[in-house]
């Protein structure tokens, strides 16, 4: 870990309030809920809190250093920071076209940033390629799912482990013992995930053949067998029914609790975002217009004008509390199913 | 965990039985040919012999086993790792060459050397054994391929098939201009190099068992069954291997999505080259084989786009992916190309009085690529498809299923199984049917599922 200090960094957003040091478990256990509202801040977030002393790039699983990203003259992102602690749920949220996807693209390595610099674990992965980055603990899953579809559950499992796996061509042709004992131990591990994910039924049906539910649990084991530290999840309750959506955030916890993975969730339904998050970040147009917990985001005038409209055409206006069911007009994204 | 497991293995292993009936089949076939034309044929009075000899001739057989080591290969690199491959003729080429370099009498330079012959030790010329030539000729193709490979596999679809051509004829020409490049003689231009020593038996040949050399003669061709036979088997067994390790599944993955692939940490660039090096690998094999035990020379006009093309059919046609499939579909079209049209024309004419015995292999590019047009419309997925294909060619996915109404889908699902029914009484076509109506019916709750979902919101 990088002890050394870097003033020109110690300006981003601390977490909490809460030190963090990766592997202090005691301090990771520090993030509560989203309920136990720690130093809540009242108004607008600013980009730049106070600096704390403390390196965020040595602080955070995955940190994202004022990320600018720009399409030709279109500015997509602009000077965006972000920090997932360990053992945090942490959300990204933005109406459509906010330069969310975008943002998560520069952190997965599919889009290079045009300024700025990404750490993982303080590691600078800014010039890494996209399969490295997934062999480093950077797993992700998909918005429109992206399962190999004539693949089987099992057998998808076992490509994410392709980094983890030695066997070269000749072991494989002459089928050494280390070589079956690896493939032994990958088909275990591809079992455990899928039970672990709760589809351990379908090891052998083909992707394709799963129903959408089921294939959104593969990917998610999927991006599991890469033993990530950091789980992007993309839009991962998109057609998913309140009940579904309820067993998905505990499944969340789970994983951040029983695996020590660090998730990051990308969504525009507020409702869960709400409910899962510890920590909440909101774009807009390309820029971090708020940064906090949940009852912080809520209650900001900025999010809420960016989500529903300037205040004063539609006065009174509140985004959805946990647990309440507003349907939000046209422009706001939060879908609630009434059960 | 521990209930489950015995359940998973009483459910293998007649999984396991069953994947030892292609293998099983395949020696039995190579060696029940040997037989025949070793001992058998030569037995039986001319009637019974002669038309199995004018529609099988052994030298057909032998030329059948030879392109099936080049459709594997291609196989590899097209069916595994789906990239499009239209210069595969380079790879047969080098290696044909590589056979022309080290089994043969000078064209060029004195400098004997033998090693593991079996040609007489005072033959001058350079002339090493041909299964180290075949790993030599493998080795030196693979390395080709990576060469070939590193700037052009970054490329996708149709340019990289445009590259690859391009690499086919670019190696073609090179040869062509061999007698010349930079005022030394590297492989003796159009001529190409002649009298390339035969296929050696060793300790076969030294028992007297087989014949010492195997020439182009009727007892060589037909010990040349078992030899390009092995190196077949090889071939086969290679490719099924690969497949069902770590990097086959990275082959399959990139294959139906290189995005995803790379997203879970398959690296792409090489990844492809291996799918590359190896499917070459497989190539200059095919090309020793060629050079050493068929044609025993080898010229650039030996090496066209055509046969890049035929070698892509035998794929396609056999079943991208299959190795049986693409195994039997190089059998069968190289059959078609070398003896069977001939053949045919010859049948046609006895009934018909017509003049096809010449005219028909000439248009042999026209039959097959009307064989080609039937396939796409008659059975896609090839002769033996993999079974991923099938399921692709043949079933909507599910997801694509619950996007349509649950009627038209059964109705899908009816006329399906009556189109299974009616091409043969295949077990396994039929399980796919009862397969395919199941899915119907699944998909018809899952869409009331989604609809209860809508009326609800």
């Amino acid at each position: 870990m990088s002890e050394s200090m870097r003033e020109t960094l110690a300006d981003v957003t601390q977490l909490g309030g809460t030190p963090n040091t990766p592997g202090d478990p005691a301090g990771a256990a520090g993030y509560g809920r989203p309920d136990s509202a720690e130093s809540g801040v009242d108004g607008p977030v600013r980009h730049e809190e106070p600096a704390t002393g403390i390196d965020p790039v040595a602080a955070n699983v995955l940190y994202a250093d004022h990320i600018t990203i720009r399409f030709g003259g279109l500015t997509a992102v602009d000077d965006v920071s972000f920090a997932i602690p360990p053992r945090s749920v942490v959300s990204l949220i933005g109406p459509n076209g906010a330069g969310k996807t975008t943002f998560f693209n520069v952190l997965t390595g599919l889009y290079e940033a045009t300024e700025g610099a990404v750490y993982l674990e303080g590691r600078d992965i800014t010039a890494v390629k996209p399969h490295k980055r997934a062999a480093m603990g950077l797993a992700r899953t998909f918005q429109n799912i992206r399962l190999f579809g004539l693949m089987t559950a099992e057998e998808n499992v076992m490509v994410a482990m392709h980094s983890h796996l030695k066997a070269g061509v000749l072991s494989t042709i002459v089928r050494t013992p280390g070589q079956r004992r690896e493939e032994r131990e990958a088909r275990d591990t591809a079992r455990e995930l899928l039970d672990y994910v709760g589809i351990g039924k379908t090891v052998g049906e083909l992707a394709r053949n799963l129903s959408y539910g089921d294939q959104r649990r593969l990917e998610i084991a999927r991006a599991m067998a890469l033993r990530p530290k950091v789980l992007l999840l993309d839009e991962p309750t998109a057609g998913m029914n309140p009940q579904e959506s309820a067993n998905f955030n505990d499944f969340v916890y789970r994983v951040r609790d029983e695996k020590g993975i660090s998730v990051l969730l990308i969504e525009h339904d507020m409702s869960v975002i709400m409910k899962i998050s510890e920590r909440i970040t909101v774009l807009d147009r390309g820029a971090k217009i708020a940064e906090g917990t949940p009852d912080d985001i809520r209650n900001n005038q900025q999010v809420i004008e960016a989500y529903l409209g300037k205040t004063g055409t539609r006065e009174g206006k509140r985004l959805p509390a946990p647990g309440t069911t507003t349907t939000s007009p046209g422009t706001g994204p939060t879908t609630e199913e009434q059960a | 965990m521990s209930a489950a497991t015995p359940a998973l293995r009483a459910e293998r292993s007649p999984r396991r039985l069953g994947r030892f009936a292609w293998p099983a089949g395949y020696v039995a076939v190579i060696l029940f040919l040997f037989f025949l034309y070793h001992s058998i044929l030569p037995s039986l009075v001319k009637p019974v012999s002669a038309p199995v000899l004018a529609w099988l001739p052994v030298a057909t057989i032998n030329e059948c086993l030879m392109w099936a080591i080049l459709a594997l290969g291609l196989n590899v690199v097209v069916g595994y790792a789906g990239l499009l491959d239209l210069g595969y003729v380079a790879f047969w080429a080098l290696g044909g060459y590589t056979a022309g370099w080290l089994m043969a009498f000078p064209f060029n330079w004195e400098w004997d050397f033998h090693l593991f012959s079996p040609v007489r030790a005072s033959t001058p010329g350079t002339h090493v054994n041909f299964w180290l030539v075949c790993i030599v000729a493998g080795v030196l193709c693979a390395i080709l391929g990576l060469v070939i490979g590193a700037p052009t596999l970054r490329l996708r679809g149709d340019y990289l098939a445009l590259v690859t051509l391009g690499f086919g004829e670019v190696i073609t020409q090179f040869f062509r201009n061999s007698n010349n490049i930079g005022g030394a003689n590297v492989a003796n231009g159009d001529p190409g190099i002649s009298s390339i020593d035969p296929i050696g038996t060793g300790p076969l040949g030294a028992l007297g068992v087989a014949p010492k050399l195997l020439t182009n003669s009727a007892a060589g061709n037909v010990w040349k069954i078992l030899v390009l036979g092995l190196l077949v088997g090889i071939c086969i067994f290679i490719s099924l291997r690969i497949r069902e390790g770590r990097l086959g599944r990275a082959w399959l993955a990139l294959r139906e999505d290189e995005l995803a692939a790379s997203m879970m940490g398959v690296p792409l660039v090489r990844v492809k080259l291996l799918a590359y090096a190896v499917g070459a690998f497989f190539g200059g094999i095919g090309g020793v084989a060629n050079a050493s035990g068929i044609t025993t020379a080898v010229s650039p006009s030996g090496f066209d786009f055509g046969k890049s093309v035929l070698v892509l059919l035998m794929v396609v046609l056999g079943g991208m992916g299959n190795v049986w499939g693409v195994t039997i579909g190089a059998f069968l079209l190289s059959w078609l190309n070398g003896n069977g049209l001939k053949q045919i024309g010859v049948q046609i004419d006895s009934l018909a009085g017509t003049n096809l015995e010449a005219s028909l292999p000439r248009y042999n590019y026209v039959i097959l690529g009307l064989l080609l047009v039937l396939m796409m419309l008659f059975r896609r997925e090839g002769l033996i498809p993999e079974s991923r294909t099938k399921a692709l060619m043949q079933m909507p996915s599910r997801t694509e299923a619950e996007s349509l109404g649950a009627d038209s889908l059964e109705a899908e699902a009816e006329t399906g199984a009556v189109e299974h029914a009616d091409a043969a009484g295949d077990a396994r076509i039929a399980a796919s049917a009862v397969a395919m109506a199941g899915s119907g019916a699944g998909a018809g709750h899952a869409t009331g599922g989604s609809a209860r979902r809508e009326e609800e919101s």
